[in-house]
């Protein structure tokens, strides 16, 4: 379980561009769980995420992973073992000449033995749908390949938890499609925990849970049932909502029998014509 | 006078084992004060369409006019195309260098010889149409602003080029839905008041049916279809057998109708769909499943 307390986090304390990041922030994360993080640049969320794996320490406050303090030095290599990052510029995250040796480079820091290393590879390109791919460039790859590789480089050395921030903003319809769906699989199937940052609507509806940050705090939180029927709030902070849940909520207004709770274009089909 | 593209075709590193077809016999017409928008997956051939315009690349073969230039003609001046048609790349906060924002956005004219007095007018009209407050930012350092603020920086770098063509590549990439937003209406604004012609292109089916006159979707290196985009839209079928697909609104109705409801197809925007299904929806749907 990840447990975040009352975090506050500042950028340049004590200086004249003091900029608060987190303010009163306070979250469990339970094992297994898909949970999305919503809200514009700028609210905080990736200052957030990045104090999941002690790359940031809470200026007041504590984050905990499985009882672990990030803030002890001593559990640094623990943490950051457990929890996995991949970030929004897969070009930035690549490494190596090939696909299976950039995915080898986190296990070969961590000492892992080769035979169980090659072993891996294979089992982490299957999960993301790359094996085709294991001799190949990174650098040849497309964004969305891309990224499925960042992401198996740090399912192989079996995190329990994994924060993506922003995985998907720089790719296209197609890549987006492709790294969801790798992530939506290893909640299901490997049942790995998911913390999920975006700005995308049909990547939150997936979520067991939506959080919603804006200046620096977290504003809402619930089901995205509960989060987008808030039609007229969301709008207010100008994120993005549904636009099948956009009509649902105005048919609602007209008719308060009509639900004001759909989010895909499959239920709103089967609630008119049933 | 337009920008007419004839029979254009590309070949991407000729004679290698990598050569690549990019595009394959293009007739393009864009005609002044438009709104195009170009659609196509990564791969389609629309950025490599695009930078033909302003003669970044040339044709390996067939011809790009632009008003009254070719741009393989020999005799001509490539700038003289560069500053008619500007081009605003992916992620073109990448190409900001200067020490002020000041100086960045001036960069363009001053190598267009203008004087210091026209130059500082010049960076203040493009702020300006990029809804910066000259004052306020002039003099910050382009590194330290936001995502936001950076792109539209960027882009004012290129109106202050006074371009009649105005080529955007993937604006709204990377951005927030409220980043998004302000981009695309600034686009908007550009092009209406001050009568630039815009040439967007994008992957977002959402972003351009919104704001677009005409759309031009590439498949492949070719264009598959072209027309408003309620007549693009009516071809969904072929639009998701090629990977786009229509916006999530006309899909909605697509299915509707494909269920026997009596509803228009050609529905692409929330507002039009509230409309439309406050007036035909069948009694009696407004219950819980």
């Amino acid at each position: 379980m990840i447990q975040v307390e009352k975090l506050y986090h500042s950028y340049s304390p004590g200086k004249e561009n003091e900029t608060l990041a987190l303010s009163d922030v306070s979250l469990q994360i339970e094992k297994g769980e898909f949970v999305v993080v919503l809200g514009h640049n700028g609210c905080g969320k990736s200052t957030l995420a990045k104090h999941l794996n002690s790359l940031l320490l809470p200026g007041e406050g504590n984050v905990m992973i499985d009882g672990l303090n990030t803030r002890e030095e001593d559990n640094l290599w623990e943490i950051r073992k457990k929890v996995g990052m991949v970030f929004q510029n897969p070009d930035n995250q690549l490494v190596a000449t090939t696909v299976e040796e950039d995915i080898a480079f986190g296990m070969e820091n961590l000492g892992i033995d080769p035979d169980i290393m090659r072993e891996r590879i294979a089992e982490v390109l299957l999960k993301v749908k790359m094996s085709e791919f294991r001799n190949k460039a990174p650098h040849l790859l497309s964004g969305g390949q891309k990224q499925r590789v960042a992401i198996a480089g740090i399912i192989a050395m079996r995190p329990d938890y994994l924060v993506l921030d922003e995985p998907t903003a720089m790719l296209d319809p197609e890549g987006r499609r492709e790294v969801i769906e790798t992530i939506s699989q290893l909640n299901k199937e490997e049942e790995l925990t998911i913390i999920l940052i975006t700005h995308f609507m049909e990547e939150a509806v997936l979520a067991d849970r939506l959080i919603v940050m804006e200046n620096a705090k977290i504003i809402t939180q619930g089901t995205p049932r509960e989060v987008f029927s808030k039609v007229e709030d969301l709008k207010k902070l100008r994120l993005d909502i549904p636009q099948v849940t956009e009509i649902a909520y105005a048919l609602h207004k007209a008719d308060p029998s009509f639900p004001a709770d759909i989010l895909t274009i499959e239920e709103m089909v089967n609630q008119i014509c049933r | 006078m337009p920008i007419i593209l004839q029979d254009v075709y590309y070949t991407y590193q000729k004679g290698t084992p990598n050569e690549a077809d990019a595009l394959k016999g293009i007739n393009l017409e864009i005609a002044e004060g438009e709104f195009l928008g170009i659609i196509g997956h990564t791969g389609s051939g629309k950025s490599t369409l695009v930078q033909h315009l302003n003669g970044l690349v040339l044709p390996t073969s067939g011809t790009v006019q632009v008003d009254e230039v070719i741009t393989t003609d020999k005799k001509i001046k490539m700038k003289d195309i560069r500053q008619k048609v500007g081009l605003v790349f992916q992620y073109p906060e990448h190409q900001l260098f200067e020490e002020t924002v000041e100086k960045d956005v001036g960069y363009g004219p001053d190598n267009l010889g203008f004087s210091e007095q026209e130059i500082k007018k010049i960076v203040k009209e493009a702020l300006l149409a990029v809804q910066l407050d000259y004052k306020a930012i002039k003099d910050k350092s382009p590194f330290n602003l936001s995502g936001g603020q950076k792109r539209r920086v960027a882009i004012a770098g290129i109106i202050a080029m006074k371009p009649k063509y105005l080529v955007l590549d993937e604006p709204t990439a990377g951005l927030d839905p409220r980043g998004r937003e302000e981009i695309l209406k600034q686009i908007q604004k550009l092009h209406k008041e001050l009568g630039i012609t815009i040439i967007l292109v994008s992957h977002s089916m959402d972003d351009v049916a919104r704001v677009a006159d005409r759309l031009v979707v590439m498949h492949q290196g070719k264009i598959e279809m072209s027309g408003k985009p309620q007549e693009v839209f009516t071809k969904r079928d072929r639009l998701n057998e090629i990977g786009l697909g229509v916006p999530a609104v006309t899909e909605l109705f697509y299915r509707l109708s494909e269920k026997g409801l009596p509803v228009s197809k050609d529905i692409f925007t929330v507002e039009e769909a509230i409309a439309a299904l406050k007036r035909e929806l069948p009694k009696g749907v407004g219950t819980r499943a």
